[in-house]
């Protein structure tokens, strides 16, 4: 690589064979689950969608491996439909969150001004409704009825995280000689953000996608516990918690199942984070 | 003094855009809100009279002026189910989430804080090494998870607490597991980094070397140093209580706001929820502020900018 990729080429080391404990373990969960995920049918010969109502809550069995739900519906193909749903669901946003995120952060940051103000008294404005409030208040009022709806309303904090922590690295990078010497040879500021500013945001910006796949899956499934967000065709594994707390007696695998994937697909990516974050701090 | 007038002045914009978001909640639902409100088989009569009820039938700018006024009196309109005051409602189930977020808090703290020590004592030792993987699972988990679980466990195997609703302390010890597992973990982590950090400073050795006692060394020397970041985080904290208490107390059939909140959005009382959210809103932002103020009056190395 050339020398004027010097930031680049420190931070691409990621690339290299060695990778963190927790990394790989968070990567290998994640396979598992994405692997089953896509070809759960080839697995278990149950399919999703028949119900046979003689089969209410059968225990796990070699025929049914976690049991079934009250509808006779085999919940393993029911959890893995819902891995599917939840992580391609929780990718789009995460994208679009950052790609919104890394634009206007890099706006504000570069420019400051009133363009810093605006959007940072917009972030305050946003981050004022704690938690998922505002998130649950928009999709209850909606009543989304589409994926892309949900998407959409996920998005609507997500992205403040990244314009923030961007804005910040933004600001604090472009004062560095490197990028300064740059502009005294007459980089564009296309170029300083994209070339010189750009790859110094790869490490925090890898991490806080992660975590906030975590959190997306998390909020996500929140929601269709609740009842709201996903619409009912769609499997997913908070509307089968859902289900499995009103049959916590006769079923407690429904409950059991659905939310031993979740967590371990949050912790998963919450591990990765960690991990992602130790190993950018020490290079 | 000063600070807070020029902190007042910078949360304006915060505060009115939170007013305006609650405000435009209700434009936000698809078609006609009244007709989702009241359903169809409605008469055309009571439509109206809803409609003129909550000025939808006025002119969006107007509708804007009257809100605003409106929650400048601290007024957040009436319930369509039950026409009483969203306020009322409000106050009426605060002091049960207050019950349950505040004791979440002090117990989270009460036990965050002496193994965030421990930990940092022990750095990468096993016992160090256990609290973290703990506290991963303590983040990680969801609490329709948990919930459920402890109910399974506590309540419906071993018959040892109730399943839901108010009452004795046996009813809140479920509630508050759940609600402070998540907290625990993430206090956990903030002081364990930040004594990690203080533990290796300078004035520390020293008091070592002068012969502090341990006790005193790590719980007066260090913490009162390290506990700074556990602050910051106490708006945050607190905001994730009262939203996290949705789940819960929805979960445990608590009588507080998540419930309220839950009930309102089933029983599609868009005013209820409006009155809910921007009254939380308020909540955050004053907590922040608050914190805010306590960190500069704590921390003298801290000046308001």
């Amino acid at each position: 690589m050339k020398s004027s990729f010097l930031p680049f080429r420190v931070q691409v080391g990621i690339t290299t064979p060695y990778l963190p404990f927790r990394i790989q373990v968070g990567i290998s969960i994640l396979f598992l689950i994405l692997i089953g995920s896509v070809f759960y049918s080839f697995l278990s010969e149950q399919d999703p969608q028949k119900m046979e109502l003689s089969q209410r809550f059968a225990s796990p069995s070699t025929q049914h491996w976690m049991g079934t739900d009250q509808n006779g519906l085999d919940v393993f193909s029911h959890i893995m439909h819902g891995a599917q749903v939840s992580l391609s669901l929780s990718t789009a946003v995460v994208l679009i969150c950052l790609l919104l995120g890394l634009f206007l952060g890099s706006l504000a940051g570069y420019y400051g001004g009133w363009v810093d103000l605006l959007l940072m008294n917009l972030i305050n404005t946003l981050n004022a409704f704690p938690g998922f409030l505002l998130i649950l208040a928009v999709a209850a009022v909606l009543q989304t009825t589409s994926l892309l709806q949900l998407i959409l309303v996920l998005c609507l904090t997500g992205w403040t995280g990244y314009a923030r922590m961007v804005r910040g690295e933004v600001l604090h990078l472009k004062e560095k000689e490197y990028v300064q010497s740059a502009e005294a040879l007459g980089a564009s500021t296309l170029r300083k953000v994209i070339v010189h500013i750009g790859p110094g945001l790869i490490g925090p910006l890898s991490v806080q996608a992660s975590f906030a796949m975590a959190m997306t899956i998390m909020t996500e499934s929140a929601l269709s516990f609740l009842g709201i967000g996903v619409p009912p065709s769609y499997p997913t594994w908070g509307s089968l918690l859902n289900s499995g707390r009103h049959y916590m007696l006769e079923a407690p695998h429904l409950s059991l199942f659905a939310g031993l994937f979740l967590f371990l697909t949050v912790m998963s990516f919450n591990l990765i984070g960690d991990g992602l974050r130790d190993f950018f701090n020490h290079t | 003094m000063i600070f807070f007038i020029r902190r007042l002045f910078s949360l304006l914009p915060v505060v009115l855009g939170a007013i305006l978001i609650s405000f435009f909640l209700i434009h936000l639902i698809p078609g006609d809100p009244v007709d989702i409100m009241l359903g169809d088989s409605s008469s055309p009569v009571d439509k109206q009279a809803l409609r003129s009820e909550l000025g939808l039938d006025q002119p969006v700018w107007e509708q804007l002026q009257k809100y605003f006024l409106q929650t400048l009196q601290l007024d957040f309109g009436k319930s369509i189910l039950n026409k009483k005051s969203v306020g009322d409602e409000i106050l009426s189930r605060l002091p049960a989430t207050f019950e349950l977020a505040f004791s979440a808090l002090i117990i989270s703290f009460l036990v965050a804080v002496p193994l965030g020590i421990l930990a940092s004592v022990y750095k990468d030792q096993a016992i160090d090494r256990c609290l973290l993987l703990f506290s991963l699972f303590g983040q990680s988990i969801p609490s329709f998870w948990l919930g459920p679980l402890l109910i399974w466990i506590f309540s419906l195997q071993l018959n040892l607490l109730p399943v839901s609703e108010r009452g004795s302390i046996g009813h809140l010890i479920l509630p508050l597991v759940t609600l402070s597992f998540s907290l625990i973990a993430l206090l956990f982590r903030i002081l364990r980094a930040s004594m990690v950090e203080t533990l290796s400073a300078d004035y520390i050795r020293v008091a070592r070397a002068k012969g502090v006692s341990s006790f005193q060394l790590y719980f007066v020397h260090a913490l009162s140093n390290a506990a700074f970041p556990l602050l910051t985080t106490l708006s945050m904290v607190v905001g994730s209580l009262l939203t996290g208490s949705v789940i819960v107390e929805m979960l445990f059939d608590w009588p507080g706001l998540g419930t309220l909140i839950f009930e309102s959005i089933q029983n599609r009382d868009y005013p209820l929820i409006q009155g809910c959210v921007l009254f939380l809103a308020l909540i955050t932002i004053s907590v922040q502020t608050l914190t805010d103020w306590g960190y500069q009056q704590l921390d003298p190395k801290v000046k308001f900018q």
